[in-house]
């Protein structure tokens, strides 16, 4: 025991001091917030870019494929979002394929007040959950009535005003995906109608989504938390996003720390010739 | 929102401290109305798109409803035939949709932007556009098993390999970002609740 290494200490720790140092290291910059600079990456900047040349009158489908595990991923991209859009005088239509997308739409018209200031059924419609993936954007591009014969709420689909200038795929200026499900509106819509694609993904998604960014299948791409504060930057509206990022760096930080720390014995057992 | 934070705190009591009659109610607590908001919201989406149409006249709905009822029929062993038309529909329906729809994105549109050489570029788009090129290239070749890899194929085997576990590393990189985001909200709503910072 008194000959132990200190790696070899660490390497004994209990797992739950790991475990604590993270939590505490997250909520620390929550509570005191350090300010960390955030750059903005071309994929996002595309992405704004593309929402503030959206023109007044037009309409945008919003696809709200998170739950409500992945707000604090996607949640203010899609306020910024929201706000942009509504800034540009856009009309909006949200859906969402999953099951707690009320609850969703519910927390957005939290964060975003001047969604309820809003004439319901002309500037902005939710119609609320779908499921079927590619089939039902497939149908959705020709007869969006078919998927969403009501909204949400139960009014029938011919009833919205709104519904009337946008039941197919070539009335809407755009489609903005959140979360996930990208592929379906990139193949059903993007693909053979020609509907510009774009959206927040989150973290996991990164490195699936270049590809179509890469081929200009997607026009602009925010991912994860870095991408909803980038957004934030560039609306010039700092909220949850950025302060999250805070947290997030300083986690990543004590990860690569951690890491560092396990690799030396392997290293310095090399370095002595040892296995 | 206490009762939330309460049951955050239950979730996470288990890897913090230890399992207990707290993290078991809340683990079976989400189980269960994970599984209850699925079906109300599925049999509410059912009845939407198919029932009440059908309630209206419109006959055509019967079919849907028929095949999607005839997917239970895979647990009585002795009418499991019926499930197969049901699952043969399902298949062959989103096969065609997807296939339809794959091929510009995620083929042809994929090689251009790969073999296209970058335009008005940086230094670091070209270096993007070779590191892309040469990786698919060598990715490709290290699952190429119908040849021994020596010769001109083991260099470029290898270095696939790498290109394939530096993807992975990538990829696992961004699930361990998802990961902490997710604590990182599930953190703040207990500050929120405990008001150490606003809502």
């Amino acid at each position: 025991m008194a000959n132990q290494t200190i790696f070899e200490r660490l390497d004994k720790l209990d797992r739950r001091i790991y475990y604590w140092l993270i939590v505490i290291v997250i909520a620390w910059p929550l509570v005191s917030p350090i300010g960390l600079p955030i750059t903005v990456k071309p994929s996002t900047r595309a992405l704004y870019d593309g929402l503030t040349a959206v023109q007044e009158g037009d309409v945008v489908l919003i696809d709200i494929f998170m739950s409500v595990s992945t707000w604090a991923e996607c949640m203010g991209g899609l306020v910024v979002e929201t706000n942009t859009l509504l800034d540009r005088g856009a009309r909006l239509v949200y859906i969402g394929d999953s099951v707690d997308v009320s609850r969703s739409w519910d927390r957005l018209n939290e964060l975003v007040p001047r969604l309820g200031t809003l004439e319901y059924g002309t500037d902005v419609v939710f119609l609320g959950y779908y499921t079927g993936q590619d089939a039902a954007a497939s149908q959705m591009a020709v007869d969006m009535s078919s998927i969403f014969p009501a909204d949400h709420f139960g009014t029938p689909i011919e009833d919205l005003p709104l519904m009337r200038d946008a039941n197919s795929a070539t009335d809407y200026a755009m489609v903005l995906f959140t979360a996930e499900g990208e592929v379906k509106w990139i193949q059903q819509w993007g693909a053979p109608y020609g509907v510009p694609v774009a959206g927040m993904g989150i973290a996991m998604k990164g490195s699936a989504l270049a590809p179509y960014l890469a081929s200009g299948d997607i026009f602009g791409l925010a991912v994860g938390v870095r991408g909803a504060a980038e957004l934030e930057k560039l609306a010039g509206m700092p909220a949850a996003a950025t302060t999250t990022m805070d947290a997030i760096s300083s986690t990543h930080l004590l990860f690569v720390i951690l890491i560092v720390l396990a690799n030396l014995p392997i290293i310095f057992n090399k370095i002595k010739g040892g296995s | 929102m206490w009762v939330g934070a309460v049951l955050t705190v239950g979730i996470y009591s288990y890897m913090l401290y230890k399992e207990n009659p707290l993290y078991r109610l809340a683990e079976h607590i989400y189980i269960g109305i994970a599984f209850a908001i699925t079906a109300v919201v599925s049999v509410q989406n059912t009845n939407r798109i198919a029932v009440t149409p059908l309630l209206n006249g419109q006959i055509v709905f019967i079919i849907p409803i028929i095949l999607g009822l005839g997917m239970y029929t895979v647990f009585v062993e002795e009418y499991r035939w019926i499930s197969r038309y049901s699952i043969a529909t399902l298949v062959g329906v989103s096969l065609g949709v997807v296939t339809s729809g794959t091929l510009i994105p995620n083929i042809i549109n994929q090689i251009t932007s790969t073999i296209a050489s970058p335009s008005g570029a940086t230094m670091m788009d070209w270096f993007n556009f070779l590191y892309v090129g040469i990786g698919t290239i060598c990715a490709l070749s290290y699952f190429l098993f119908t040849r021994e890899h020596t010769g001109v194929l083991a260099p470029t085997a290898r270095l696939g390999r790498l290109i394939v576990m530096i993807a992975l590393g990538v990829m696992f990189g961004n699930t361990v970002l998802f990961r902490m985001s997710m604590l990182s909200g599930r953190i703040e709503y207990l500050l929120q609740v405990l008001r150490l910072i606003p809502m």
